[in-house]
């Protein structure tokens, strides 16, 4: 038995795929979530094969808790969902570590299969997720997000992803702290994300540190 | 005016004290602070160098920079070349450097 927990925040489309899934004996939803709160609160309880997770939620956006739920030991087998087209998300979530990603506006069967594939611990990759991954393949190297970055706020996040505080990171970069917390803004500005945690697994993801 | 007057200044003692190849202007306005970084590959200075040029145009940009309640950091060390940051919050705009804000 396939343990399904849904998080998105239109209870209707958790309706929807709740009885696409409904339809396999296989799988079972143990739960459903509107949040980021929310969907805590249930993996305190309970430990599914499979997240089905929306990207586009109000709050914490399904990218941000993506990232966040990669942090832990044992990350959970996360398919992601989304009604925007695969061009524009699918393989920023594939890089922030989902299994998959998957169109709401695709056909139900594949919801099943995807399911699937990623509680086996495969990825779960559509024709069209193929072709996008290939023409990133073949892209000249791709210019890097953190490639906008200042030298003193590319040192600046890779100190703070090193664990250093910051007193510490001042002292080395021979600044005044308020300089760093300047430096420290725009970088996770720059880079769209909102914490130190999170800057310290994209410097880790990148090699950055 | 500040930043135009520091960046005048900064360049005026990288000409005079640095014997730099080259010298760099970098400014940014993301996140409500002004900043204006002038970097150069010259000779850098030593604390005690620092100190004396402190009498010199740097203790001027300092008090420049605080009357505009902006500040100004230093960043050099012998044969490593010199940057000098200006940091200048924009209208109503508060840094705050405390543990509080950083998580």
């Amino acid at each position: 038995m396939i343990k399904v927990i849904l998080c998105d925040d239109h209870a209707m489309l958790r309706r929807g795929v709740r009885d696409t899934l409904a339809e396999a004996t296989d799988v079972r939803v143990i739960g459903e979530a509107d949040g980021y709160a929310n969907l805590r609160e249930l993996l305190r309880q309970q430990r599914p094969d499979v997240l089905l997770l929306d990207v586009d939620l109000p709050g914490r956006s399904g990218l941000e808790i993506l990232s966040a739920l990669q942090l832990e030991p044992a990350p959970l087998r996360t398919l992601m969902v989304s009604m925007y087209p695969e061009d524009q998300y699918a393989l920023r979530c594939l890089k922030a570590g989902a299994m998959g990603y998957l169109n709401k506006g695709g056909d139900p069967a594949a919801l099943l299969t995807a399911v699937r594939t990623v509680a086996q611990g495969r990825k779960y990759i559509t024709p069209e997720v193929a072709e996008l991954l290939a023409r990133h393949l073949s892209a000249p190297e791709a210019a890097q997000l953190h490639d906008i970055l200042s030298e003193r706020e590319l040192q600046t996040l890779r100190l703070i992803a090193s664990g250093k505080m910051l007193a510490q990171i001042a002292e080395e970069l021979m600044i005044s702290p308020k300089t760093v917390s300047v430096y420290r803004a725009r970088t996770l500005e720059k880079l769209g994300l909102s914490n130190n945690a999170e800057l310290t697994v994209y410097a880790i993801r990148n090699q950055l540190v | 005016m500040v930043v135009y007057r520091t960046a005048q200044e900064a360049l005026t003692n990288v000409l005079k004290h640095a014997q730099a190849q080259s010298v760099r202007l970098e400014l940014s306005d993301l996140e409500g602070v002004l900043t204006l970084e002038v970097s150069d590959d010259g000779r850098g200075a030593s604390a005690a160098e620092l100190a004396k040029l402190q009498s010199f145009g740097l203790l001027g940009l300092r008090e420049r920079a605080q009357g505009a309640g902006g500040w100004i950091d230093v960043v050099t060390a012998p044969g490593q070349g010199l940057t000098l940051i200006l940091s200048l919050p924009l209208a109503g705009v508060q840094v705050e450097a405390q543990a509080a804000d950083w998580e």
